[in-house]
């Protein structure tokens, strides 16, 4: 009998600490935010979708030398290429992300000798539309135009990326 | 009720007679984290057998590693056990250093271990939310999660990624500490001890919470050394084997840290030494950020990595021991990389576990192991 | 109204029936909008206490998120299990409708406004807490899913349990009010607040609220429903509209029995300045408020733990609270 009274108790006092810590808790402030009205702010260097990059000009810094194709590890990256009779430089036709196999792992970013590719912050990719989350090259250069962030060279710093300023709903 | 004919060829639960119920705590199952499909052979409440079935999230990961250099299959060791992605990556990576002779870089070192130690956390934390989840406590779950979420913060900044990060690389990691990643992390223990008290005060104390997980799932010393059992349900049935301790890598040796034991082999054991674990990390991490030395945080990795040998790096997770073994034949891919996956070898003791307990207790005992189907099927 | 009735030169008989009809759809109009708002005030307190803002999407400050919830629920495709037992699957809703809607009968919202202000009061509420467990056996067995069974049979050997405790602790309020009508304690309770009950049974008020709980079947006694362990329990197969019905039926239990709470041990609708009807919400939402507290902070009793509380905690306490009552009474004179 008494040991069922003590249960009782040291059940209630247990309880009644528990409370007192949810009660606690009502008055700290939310910590969530209303998305998507308000977004967090990603820091520099996330990864995000790799998207192209151009130069000062508005042409892609990318030759064409397949070397983010190699290092992908899922082969998501498809790129078609001819050689201009003219200039005698390699001309990106086609330069396909497939996001849906993307891993977003940057090993693409880092494989690049010529700083053309970068993860932007773009992760709002969801689509009712599967073969739209095949980015073409146009899809990618137009993101990476938007860059609000200087690029830097890869190998200054290993953690590179760009941010597009404001909302990556924008895509 | 007819035997069960869904196993596969394995020799299924003993026919069961009239009063036995056949539940199947199937692949959807809010609590069994992931899709891992229970067989539970039941007497009104009590069970009688228990057996799990896998391969739900089979992904041919070691399959896969066989066709990829090595840089390349990291992303994918990340995705095993996801929730401990860089301890994931670790014996991986130590694996192919040793074979390759490539030598880690002092800074680089001291960096993985705080990394492991925060990931280690991390894990914790979600494990904790989870746990609590599973007992009713819904609300410690949101609690752990708002811990959880600064912790990932950190690592958004550090790596690019919050959760699956392709960090650890040959050689070193991928890129240095960000300034100001020091004082992050020191607001971030500081306020994890806080909160540490709340959780404690929540739950540990909690009589009800004490009734649902004392004595239940109890797992000798014996036992658990028998099946291979490691982390802390090893070390909550009292066996004091650390990996990090018993064949120290990295820098481990010039840390103080203690090796939270059990006092018997149940859920309450392998909560209590999981809970402290929390403050031997944070004791690792304060050491190693005011020891780190200025440096390399990578080492000069060969251009062309071809593996040659074979070899087995392990590591402790926040669920045990993880290994890998790396074969190598010559050539840039692996040969054949094999993962040994902790919570693989503790699935097997869920049916000595679970013999005799109530299904309420089923949940706290799949609770207790915690399981990650990533690492379980790869 | 009932003289009004009269006054149109309708038979006596009619007026009563038409009367009682008018009281049947109003309480039920009533339970309706109350689980409304106390969905929602269970949502918004979950969302405070997780550091979270709760519903706030839907009218200011989420107010019609319930209302789209059950619009949502009306609308779904109505599934029966095909190896279901049809007639009691379809009955279990209203049989456990019909047990939640059944104890607003005795329940006084004004001094002496009831539905229906029984001499039996204390008794008839003891009997009509018997149905839902018979509600919850139907559900359970009907689905023809052994998880819905085990939950039924789960909620069966709770909600008997503990309705032994209940009614013990019952009994002592009879003693205490010297009647077992629900107006006569309330006015036991009179004149301010060192009358209330809950001083001298404070111990009767522990045993009221936890068997009330249990009865609720909400947490930490919510095993029946326990979503993380077996899905839903005796609700798993069912969906839509039926499914609210069970979810509706809660929340009226619940709010019954904290209504009881208040009437019996914090002296029911009564009160300084403000008029009665709103000092019966007004401590009534309060128990509520501490349900809801509990629930998210305490986690799961299991089975077996919750049937020794039952019967070798409260039982006996129950029994040394009507001892220690019957004395406080020949005591008080």
């Amino acid at each position: 009998m008494l040991r069922g009274l003590a249960i009782l108790f040291s059940g209630l006092r247990t309880a009644l600490i528990g409370m007192a810590v949810t009660l606690r808790n009502m008055f700290r402030p939310t910590v969530t935010i209303q998305y998507p009205e308000e977004q967090l702010d990603v820091p520099l260097g996330y990864r995000g979708l790799p998207v192209l990059l151009s130069d000062e000009e508005g042409n892609l810094k990318c030759v064409s030398c397949h070397l983010c194709e190699r290092a992908c590890p899922v082969d998501c990256i498809e790129i078609q290429d001819h050689r201009d009779e003219q200039t005698r430089r390699k001309v990106v036709d086609v330069f396909n992300i497939d996001a849906t196999w993307c891993m977003y792992c940057g090993l693409c970013v880092e494989a690049c000798p010529f700083d053309a590719l970068a993860m932007s912050d773009q992760y709002e990719l969801a689509s009712y539309d599967l073969p739209s989350l095949v980015f073409t090259k146009e899809q990618l250069a137009e993101i990476g135009r938007r860059a609000v962030t200087p690029t830097v060279n890869i190998r200054e710093t290993q953690n590179f990326g760009i941010k597009t300023g404001g909302g990556a709903r924008r895509r | 009720m007819a035997q069960t004919s869904d196993t596969l060829g394995s020799p299924p639960l003993s026919v069961p007679v009239e009063h036995e119920l056949f539940i199947n705590m199937g692949p959807q199952h809010p609590s069994t984290h992931g899709v891992l499909r229970v067989l539970l052979k039941v007497d009104g409440e009590v069970i009688l057998d228990a057996k799990p079935d896998i391969g739900y999230l089979h992904r041919c990961f070691e399959k896969i590693a066989e066709r990829r250099p090595v840089t390349q299959i990291i992303p994918y060791c990340d995705r095993t056990d996801y929730l401990a992605a860089i301890t994931s990556e670790w014996p991986f990576v130590m694996a192919a250093e040793r074979l390759l002779n490539v030598e880690v870089p002092e800074r680089a070192e001291y960096i993985r271990v705080i990394v492991a130690e925060l990931q280690r956390i991390a894990s914790h934390l979600l494990w904790f939310g989870a746990f609590a989840l599973d007992l009713g406590a819904t609300s410690a779950f949101l609690y752990a999660f708002r811990e959880r979420e600064k912790l990932l913060d950190i690592f958004q900044k550090l790596t690019g990624a919050r959760m699956l990060y392709n960090y650890l690389r040959v050689g070193g990691v991928r890129n240095d500490l960000y300034d100001g990643f020091a004082d992050d992390v020191h607001r971030f223990l500081d306020d994890l001890e806080d909160k540490l008290d709340e959780y404690h005060r929540l739950l540990t104390g909690n009589r009800i919470f004490e009734s649902r997980v004392k004595g239940i799932g109890v797992v000798t010393a014996e036992q658990a050394i028998a099946y291979g059992a490691s982390g802390p349900v090893l070390r909550g049935a009292g066996v004091p084997y650390d990996v990090r301790k018993a064949h120290p890598y990295s820098v481990y040796d010039r840390f103080e840290f203690g090796v939270p034991v059990g006092p018997s082999g149940d859920v309450y054991s392998r909560y209590l030494v999981r809970m402290q674990e929390f403050y031997e990390s944070m004791k690792i991490i304060r050491q190693a950020l005011d020891g780190i030395p200025e440096g390399e945080f990578m080492g000069k990795p060969p251009r062309r990595m071809r593996l040659e040998g074979d070899t087995y790096a392990r590591v402790e997770s926040p669920r045990g021991e993880v290994g890998v073994y790396l074969v190598g034949n010559g050539g840039e891919n692996p040969w054949r990389c094999h993962y040994r996956s902790p919570c693989f070898v503790h699935l097997q003791l869920l049916g000595p576990m679970a013999k005799g307990a109530l299904i309420a207790d089923m949940v706290a005992i799949i609770g207790s192991i915690d399981i990650v189907m990533g690492e379980v099927d790869r | 109204m009932y003289e009004w009735l009269l006054g149109t030169g309708m038979h006596p008989s009619l007026a009563n029936v038409i009367l009682g009809l008018a009281k049947a759809v109003l309480i039920i109009t009533f339970l309706a909008t109350s689980a409304l708002i106390l969905i929602l005030m269970e949502r918004k307190v979950a969302g405070r206490i997780q550091n979270r803002p709760g519903p706030n999407r839907l009218g200011p400050g989420g107010m019609f998120q319930t209302l789209a919830d059950a619009i949502k629920l009306v609308s779904k495709e109505d599934i029966i299990p095909s190896g279901a037992d049809k007639a009691v699957y379809l009955l279990a809703p209203v049989v456990i409708m019909a047990a939640s809607t059944a104890l607003w009968v005795v329940v006084p919202f004004g001094p002496s406004t009831a539905v229906q202000d029984l001499n039996i009061g204390l008794i008839y509420i003891a009997a009509v807490t018997g149905i839902n467990v018979l509600a919850f056996l139907m559900a359970g067995w009907s689905s023809n899913n052994k998880w819905s069974l085990l939950g039924s049979m789960r909620s069966a050997a709770q909600l008997v349990s503990y309705e032994v405790a209940l009614v013990l602790s019952l009994v002592a309020i009879g003693m205490m009010a010297g009647s077992l009508k629900l107006s006569d304690i309330i006015a036991a309770q009179q004149g301010g607040i060192q009358n209330w009950f809950i001083f001298p049974q404070m111990l009767g008020f522990i045993i009221f609220f936890i068997a009330g709980l249990a009865e609720a079947n909400r947490a930490p006694f919510d095993l029946p429903e326990a979503e993380s362990e077996l899905v839903a329990g005796y609700n798993t197969e069912y969906s839509g509209f039926r499914w609210a019905v069970f979810f509706l039926a809660e929340y009226a239990n619940l709010m019954v029995f904290s209504a009881l709470t208040a009437t019996f041990f914090l002296g029911g609708p009564a009160g300084p300045l403000l008029p009665p009807i709103v000092w019966f919400f007004i401590k009534t939402y309060a128990v509520i408020f501490v349900a809801m507290w509990i629930r998210w902070t305490l986690p799961r009793i299991r089975i077996d733990h919750l049937m020794n509380l039952g019967w070798y905690v409260l039982i006996p306490l129950a029994l040394i609270n009507l001892g220690w009552t019957g004395l406080y009474v020949l005591w008080r004179g």
